[in-house]
Formats: C-alpha cells, structure tokens, sequence
C-alpha cells in the first residue's frame, strides 16, 4: 500500500525533478553557444534560443529537419557526416571548424564540439555546441592583416637598409676618390711649387749674366757709350731687375702657398719698424711731392713677429700707396686693440672701383696705372702680404673710395709668451715626429719670484729676468734653439735634442746663470726651478711635454 | 799691391764678367770653377777674398768652405757667399760657418762692389 506519505514524497519528487527540468532548461535557454541535439537519423531534436538567434530560425523551422539544413551544403557531404560518425565512433569530438548556414543564406564559422548520449547501449541523440567564430575571425583577420603590415613594413626596412648600405658604399668610394684625388691634387701642388722653385732659382744665373754684361757695357767697362745707348741699356737694367722681383715674388708665393714659411718670430717695436721701412721710401716721397702722416698713439708696442716677413708687408703696402697717389699724403697707422694690433696704410690717391674690389688680394691682379711708377709692380705684392699676415693668424682687408684713396688694414695678434712657446713647442714636435728626430724644452723658473718683486720692486726683478735671459740666449750654441721670455720664467726650445743632449745644456746654461747670480751677489736671494721634458723618452704628445714641466 | 780676389763659380760667363768687374775696379783676380779647384788656389794663390757660388755640379761650396775651415793657412781668409738659391736656412748656414756676406742672384754692381770693400777692409764699417 502506498502511503500518503508517499504519495507526498512522490509529489515532491515529481515537483522537484520538474524544477531541475525548468533550471536545466533556463541554463541552456541563456547559454550564448549555440546547443544541438541531434537524433540519431541526423535530424534536428532540439536546439536553445542561440541557435534560433544564431540562424534566423523559428524552433518549429527546424525540429526534425535533417541536421544539414543548418550546414553549408558542400560541408554536408565532405566534413559533416565524417564528423557525425566520428562522434559516434568515439564517443565526442571537439573543436571541429564548421559553417552553419542561416535561413537567409549568410555563412556563419563555428566552432563544434559535440558528444553521444547514451541509454544503455543504444545511442539516443549527439549533443553538439557551436560557438560563433565571426568575431574571432574577425579578430584573426585583423591580426593576419596587421602582421602581413608588419612584414610589409619589415620588408620596406629591408630594402631602405639595402638602400642605406648601396649609399653607404657609394659614399665610401666617393671618398676613396676623393682622398685619391686630394693626394693627387696634393702630388701636383708639389711639383708645382717644385717646379716654380727650380725654374725661379735656375732663372737667377742668366739674368745675373745679362744683367751684369750690360751693367757693364752701360759703366763703360768695355768703353765710352752714347746717351741714347745708355738709355736702352737702362731701360734693358729696369726690365731684368723688374724680372728678379718677378722671381723673388714668385718664389714667396709659391712657399707660402705650400706652407713652406716658417715664421722666426721675435720681440718687435712694430712702430720702429714701420718707419724703418718708410725711411727707405723718402726718395720717392720726395719725388712725387707726398707728405707722410703717421698715426702712432703709442711710444711702442712690441709683438712677437716675423721681423723681415712684416717689414715685407708694410713695404709693399706702403710702395702700393705710392704708385697709385699722385698727390697728397700717406698716412701709416699703428694701434693697439685689445687682443690685435691694428696697422694700416691709407692713401689720398686714385682709389679702387667696387668692381676690382674684391680681386685685389688676388695673385697677378695689375690695376690700370695712369701714372709712371716707381717700379712696376709684380702682382704678386698684395697675394703675399695677404699670405703673411695669415700666417700671423692676422687678418687683412681694403677699404677703397674711387678718386678718394685706399686704406689696406692688417691685424697681427698679440701673443704671450707662453702661447708662442707652445706654438714653438707644437711646430717643433710636428717636425720631430716627422723626420724621426727628438725635441726637448727647458724651462728655468724664478721660484720666488713673487718674494722679490716686494722685495725688490718690480723693475729690479724684471731686469734680472732679462738679464737671465740674455746670458741664455748668449749661451745657446745652435740658431735653431730657441729662449722666449715670460714675466718669471724662461723658456727653451731645442729641436733635434734628446734628453741626455738637453740635460747637458741644461746643466751648462744653469751653471751659467749660477755665476751670474753669484757675481751680482744674488745666489741667496734667487731660487731657480729647472725642469726638462724631452720627446720622445719623456712623453709622446704636446700636452705630455707640456705637463712635465708644468706648463 | 793689388788685393787679389778669388772667384768660385761653375758658370763661365759670370766668373768671366765678375772677373771684367773686378778687374776694372783694379782687384787682381784668380778664377776657380770647381770645388776642388776653388780649394786648391786658395791654398795656393792665397787670396785676399773669396766670392764663392754655393751649388756647383762637383761639391758644393759649402764644401769648400770646411775645407778651408779645416787649415789654419785659409781659415782667416774671408767668404762672400753669392748664390742663386738664397734661402733662410742657406743664409743662415753659411753664416753660421763664417761666411762674412751673402749676396744673392742675379746681384748689382753697386750692391756688390761696396761689399766686396767692406770684406777687404778698405772701407770703415759703418757703426
């Protein structure tokens, strides 16, 4: 007999069993993934809400449809049915690519697993689901595409990198070219200057002969001549000495073009010297009725220079002003700026039109000459002036007013001491590494110098420096050695000298020095700080040499 | 007496026309065209003043001039040095090797004459 009781709990199972039917139902009518149940006469059993959603189906459109309404037709034959009975050979299968087809004919990519339901022994359905594949798809292509991008891009740099390389390698024969040609270029710069060299100095020995055979004929060695004779054979002297000049210029520029002038740089009054060469002009000046002005606003200001190089530049200033003023004066000026010394020639004669302006520091420039000279020119006077300022480290420029007059300005640059011995220093160690050779300095320092100038006074002290100095310079036996003086130290240059030949001058100048100092009574009083440095036993570069004697 | 001169140079026509030069300006003269010529006349001849051209084909006249450095009987005689190659560096050489001038190429008459009276010691030097 059956309880109430258990009529109750049946009920309650009946309701139970019908709520777990409701929940498992809810779950598979909110899933997103597709679900299929298949019969095992592959027709559709039931399908959830995602599928209906999915393929634009009505449930009834598709209960006991055969399964590949909702496939691609072509899958049917080849995938599907391989698939199904895969299932159901094995058991399930799992993400297995697929199209659905919807009911509107849009081809839909899913992903599909599916499994066999069994009862006992017998297969009652497949339970498939499928997942919407388009967005990942999607995302797939999106990828595909950025990554075929990036290997477009990926190639692009490639062939941007071959570019590079096949640029790269151009540049770099451009430039052996290039450095082959320099040397080239440099080779016949060489034999040009050469050649000038040999042909000026070849020159020299006909010339001398012509113009000696008829200086003398003219000084009537071989007897009397008349005045017309003598005329031409004047006019043939004028012309031969106007060719010496023509060498010598030649010879001048061609050194300087070569940078073959080495500068022997000194302690100059560049007033004194100025006038000294003006002094050679007074004839002229008084020849052609011109007045000198000088614009000296300083008793003196001396400067380390070339004394011959720039007497060479005020002289062809200075014959220039001369040969283009045909009235007036000239006027020479010498100032002293802050780091330059400023020079000038100016004039009150024909002046220099825009046109030939920029030409005149150019080499055989010749202006038109509307009056008789006082020597013809060579061309060549200014090119030079030019080159020798610059090797000054000086700048040179005109200033120039048609029927007004010309100014040629010239700066020379005040060096130190110090800053000429290093440039000594730097020249002379170019030239010791080049030849294979050695270099050594010497550098004497008074050490209290400090001391004695308040003991001494300032005058007393810079005499004795002086006079040290002096007694180096006496005590130096070669031309090429060189003393420069500083406020409290004196500095030496000995090309060609290694450290065992510098330590013996060294030795030699100090005892010299020691007898003065003894002699005036001074040994007391003046400390004298001796340091050597030689290439290459004590260091290899300028700044080594210079810092061993501390410098 | 006469101060006699000896010429050195590898040229013919200048030592001919220095020769007419110092002749007429009444110098005896002795004409050497080689270094090893120049050399031997100043030991035998013993010239007063020697004007010495530098580069000649056979031994330079700076060879010339150590030679006659080398003897106590040519040591003291005085060189003129004329050259066509009048560098710095040849000047200073020949001077440091006590050449008294340095005359350069293609030279003057009235430049050279002067000199030549400075070297003999005819004529004060200037101060």
């Amino acid at each position: 007999m059956r309880s109430k009781s258990d009529d109750l709990s049946m009920k309650e199972k009946q309701e139970e069993l019908l709520s777990q039917k409701s929940y498992a139902e809810s779950i598979i009518s909110s899933m997103t993934d597709a679900l299929i149940v298949v019969n095992p006469d592959s027709t559709v059993r039931s399908v959830n809400k995602a599928t209906l959603d999915l393929l634009n189906y009505k449930e009834d459109e598709l209960i006991s449809q055969p399964i590949k309404k909702i496939f691609l037709q072509e899958e049917e034959e080849r995938i599907l049915h391989k698939y199904l009975q895969k299932i159901m050979d094995q058991g399930a299968a799992y993400n297995i690519d697929l199209t659905f087809l919807a009911k509107d004919g849009k081809q839909i990519p899913v992903n599909f697993s599916g499994a066999v339901m069994w009862e006992g022994e017998k297969i009652i359905s497949i339970v498939g689901v499928a997942r919407d594949m388009r967005q990942v798809m999607a995302n797939i292509s999106d990828l595909e595409k950025k990554d075929r991008d990036l290997e477009e891009r990926s190639k692009d740099l490639t062939r941007m990198q071959r570019a590079m390389l096949h640029i790269m390698d151009d540049l770099k024969d451009a430039k052996d070219e290039l450095e082959r040609a320099n040397k080239e270029l440099q080779k016949i710069d060489q034999l040009k200057s050469d050649f000038v060299s040999t042909v000026s100095h070849e020159l020299r020995t006909p010339l001398t002969v012509t113009r000696e055979a008829i200086s003398q004929v003219l000084d009537g060695v071989c007897g009397e001549t008349n005045k017309e004779q003598k005329q031409f054979l004047s006019m043939s002297i004028k012309g031969i000495d106007r060719l010496a000049r023509l060498i010598d210029n030649l010879l001048d520029i061609s050194k300087i073009e070569a940078h073959k002038i080495k500068l022997k740089r000194e302690l100059i009054d560049i007033m004194s010297l100025a006038k000294e060469v003006i002094s050679n002009f007074a004839l002229a000046f008084q020849h052609k009725g011109l007045d000198t002005k000088y614009n000296f606003p300083k008793d003196k200001i001396e400067l380390y220079v070339d004394k011959d190089r720039i007497a060479q530049v005020f002289m062809n200033l200075v014959s220039n002003a001369l040969k283009f003023t045909p009235a007036g004066y000239i006027e020479i000026s010498v100032i002293d700026k802050e780091n330059v010394v400023e020079c000038a020639v100016s004039d009150t004669g024909i002046g220099i039109s825009d046109e030939e302006l920029p030409k005149v520091f150019s080499k055989f420039e010749q202006f038109s000459l509307e009056f008789e000279s006082v020597k013809k020119g060579t061309g060549l006077g200014l090119a030079i002036s030019k080159g020798i300022v610059e090797l000054h480290r000086g700048k040179i420029w005109v200033e120039s007013k048609l029927g007004q007059g010309t100014k040629i300005s010239f700066t020379l640059p005040k060096y130190s001491p110090t800053r000429l011995f290093k440039e000594y220093v730097t020249n002379g160690l170019a030239e010791a590494i080049k030849e294979s050779s050695s270099l050594s300095i010497i550098i004497f320092k008074v050490k209290n110098y400090d001391a004695l100038q308040e003991k001494l006074g300032q005058n007393k002290i810079a005499s004795i420096v002086h006079s040290l100095e002096q007694l180096i310079k006496t005590n130096l036996r070669r031309k090429a050695d060189i003393s420069i003086k500083d406020t409290r130290s004196i500095l030496v240059v000995l090309p060609e000298t290694d450290k065992k030949g510098a330590w013996s001058t060294a030795e030699r100048l100090k005892s010299s020095l020691d007898d003065y100092l003894s002699k005036e009574g001074l040994t007391k009083e003046i400390e004298i700080d001796l340091r050597v440095a030689s290439f290459p036993e004590d260091a290899n570069t300028k700044k080594e040499l210079l810092n061993k004697v501390q410098l | 007496m006469a101060k006699k001169i000896l010429i050195v140079d590898d040229d013919k026509q200048i030592v001919l026309l220095l020769a007419s030069r110092l002749k007429a300006n009444k110098y005896e003269i002795v004409v050497a065209y080689d270094a090893m010529q120049a050399v031997a006349k100043a030991f035998s001849e013993k010239p007063d003043l020697i004007l010495l051209d530098i580069k000649m084909p056979a031994g330079s006249g700076i060879s010339v001039m150590d030679n006659l450095s080398n003897s106590t009987e040519t040591a003291l005689t005085p060189v003129i040095v004329i050259t066509a190659y009048p560098s710095p560096e040849i000047q200073q050489k020949v001077k440091e090797m006590g050449a008294v001038d340095f005359i350069s190429k293609p030279f003057k008459a009235e430049d050279l004459l002067p000199r030549i009276r400075k070297a003999l010691g005819e004529v004060k030097e200037e101060s």
